[in-house]
């Protein structure tokens, strides 16, 4: 595949509220070429909202993973949602984008959108705006006119699709400096000079950023549940974590090479791997006492790697905080907190994993935290796969 | 003179077996020791293969190795080591 597609979001509920009206999924396809995301904004906020957004949310998701056509699926999906009695409006608005990665590096977009604000296309520092077409729903009892709007897209590399609520255009609605609130004009000028500043932003930190400043205008308590989702189409991330020696040490040089040879990142999780790369390569190996929070071994440096841990306890530690869906803005800081890092800021991972065992680990006086590597890197791949939609790579040496 | 080299390993064995806690003598060791004492951590040492010779955590002071080391053996090794040399 020859594109990556990174899609993130970020959030803040209303101001006092646990639970959330906005609502936003996130799926692969089967066989992984096929990206499907979905923003719901349920009426009002809590859990009423909620209960309506997910609702909305997870037939969008399910239809789109389907072969109806997008209109289709989004006409089924408005005429199951309730009209609200008192307001006349629909419970739930939304916005549903697939994406299709074509080998023929072009990735195919879908976007069907539900009286949120209008998602923004930006290529090349510029906003551009595509045609849309528009499907008129009559619903019996509705209160006004209610459209469907429907784009197709060829997205390119580098290219980012932006969409969010309306908690994000009217934050700050009613202030002093923005009695109409921040409004989808400014919003795009924000994100724009955002762009210009720092092209390679990711998709995270640019959704993070959207919603930071929706919550600033809102004078820090947000009025309204506030989402930002972004996409950004690019040139995959690559990264390899070693970890264990190779059964027999005739296999040593060929551990080093293929880390040597690695286009892109690299960590080494484990003393003795360590040693065999510093030993061949001639490299010298320093740890540094004060990166180490007394929980964890301490992280070290080598030349031509960005990263040195120890092994199994701290993979172990990394299993966890990616099982509980650990986001880059709560990292620890201990050396799991640095490798974690590298991994969040990844989008294909490469795992080399020594199948050599360490008898020193197998004494029983060792207490039970360090299990068997690849039981450990088993769930490390999983939840990087499941939770945050990483490519991985499992290499057994 | 030269300074002490204390090396504790931080391998994955040694670690569990205390030497974390051995890594806060940095910060611990007397005022009188502070200066002539440099505390190292070391990534492996490559000794666990050897389990029934050298205990885990595994400690060296100034070259001389400590198996299943504490902070009274390695306080004590310091000791020695500074009384040899101020003999010599």
């Amino acid at each position: 595949m020859s594109f990556f597609i990174e899609v993130d979001y970020s959030q803040y509920f209303k101001e006092g509220q646990s639970i959330g009206g906005d609502v936003f999924l996130l799926s692969k396809g089967e066989e992984r070429d096929r990206i499907i995301c979905t923003l719901s904004d349920g009426l009002g906020s809590g859990v009423k909202a909620n209960v309506l957004a997910n609702l909305t949310a997870h037939m969008a998701q399910k239809y789109a993973a389907g072969t109806t056509d997008m209109v289709k699926s989004a006409e089924i999906i408005m005429n199951t949602l309730p009209v609200c009695r008192e307001r006349k409006i629909s419970y739930s608005t939304f916005t549903i984008l697939r994406m299709e990665n074509l080998k023929s590096d072009k990735v195919r977009a879908s976007i069907v959108e539900y009286d949120n604000p209008g998602f923004l296309l930006i290529r090349d520092g510029a906003c551009l705006c595509p045609e849309k077409t528009r499907h008129e729903l009559k619903r019996p009892g509705a209160f006004k006119d209610e459209n469907l709007f429907h784009t197709e897209l060829e997205l390119e590399a580098g290219d980012r699709i932006i969409f969010f609520t309306d908690g994000i255009t009217q934050a700050g609605l009613g202030t002093k400096q923005l009695p109409l609130g921040w409004r989808a004009g400014n919003v795009k000028r924000y994100i724009l000079e955002l762009l210009n500043n720092r092209r390679e932003t990711s998709a995270y930190e640019l959704a993070s950023a959207v919603t930071a400043k929706a919550r600033a205008l809102d004078i820090y308590k947000a009025k309204d549940d506030i989402t930002c989702a972004s996409v950004y189409i690019r040139k995959p991330r690559r990264l390899i974590v070693s970890t264990g020696p190779p059964i027999d040490e005739s296999r040593d040089e060929k551990l080093v090479k293929a880390i040597a040879d690695f286009d892109g990142r690299k960590v080494i999780a484990g003393g003795t791997t360590a040693q065999i790369y510093s030993r061949i390569t001639g490299k010298k190996l320093k740890v540094a006492l004060s990166d180490c929070d007394g929980d964890l071994p301490p992280c070290a440096s080598m030349e031509g790697v960005d990263l040195v841990t120890e092994g199994m306890l701290t993979l172990n530690r990394i299993a966890g905080h990616l099982e509980k869906r650990i986001s880059l803005n709560e990292l620890p800081r201990n050396s799991a907190g640095q490798f974690l890092k590298l991994l969040l800021e990844s989008d294909q991972v490469r795992f080399l994993v020594g199948t050599k065992i360490n008898d020193a680990h197998q004494d029983p006086s060792i207490p039970f935290e360090i299990g068997i590597r690849r039981s450990i890197i088993g769930r490390i791949v999983k939840a990087l796969e499941e939770n945050y939609l990483k490519e991985t790579e499992l290499e057994f040496i | 003179m030269e300074k002490i080299i204390v090396e504790i390993c931080t391998g994955t064995a040694c670690f569990v077996m205390g030497s974390g806690k051995l890594l806060a003598l940095a910060d611990s060791l007397p005022s009188e020791l502070r200066d002539k004492v440099e505390i190292q951590p070391v990534l492996c040492c490559e000794l666990c293969r050897d389990w029934a010779n050298s205990k885990p955590p595994v400690v060296r002071v100034a070259g001389k190795l400590i198996a299943g080391a504490d902070e009274e053996q390695i306080l004590h090794a310091i000791g020695e080591k500074l009384r040899g040399e101020s003999v010599c």
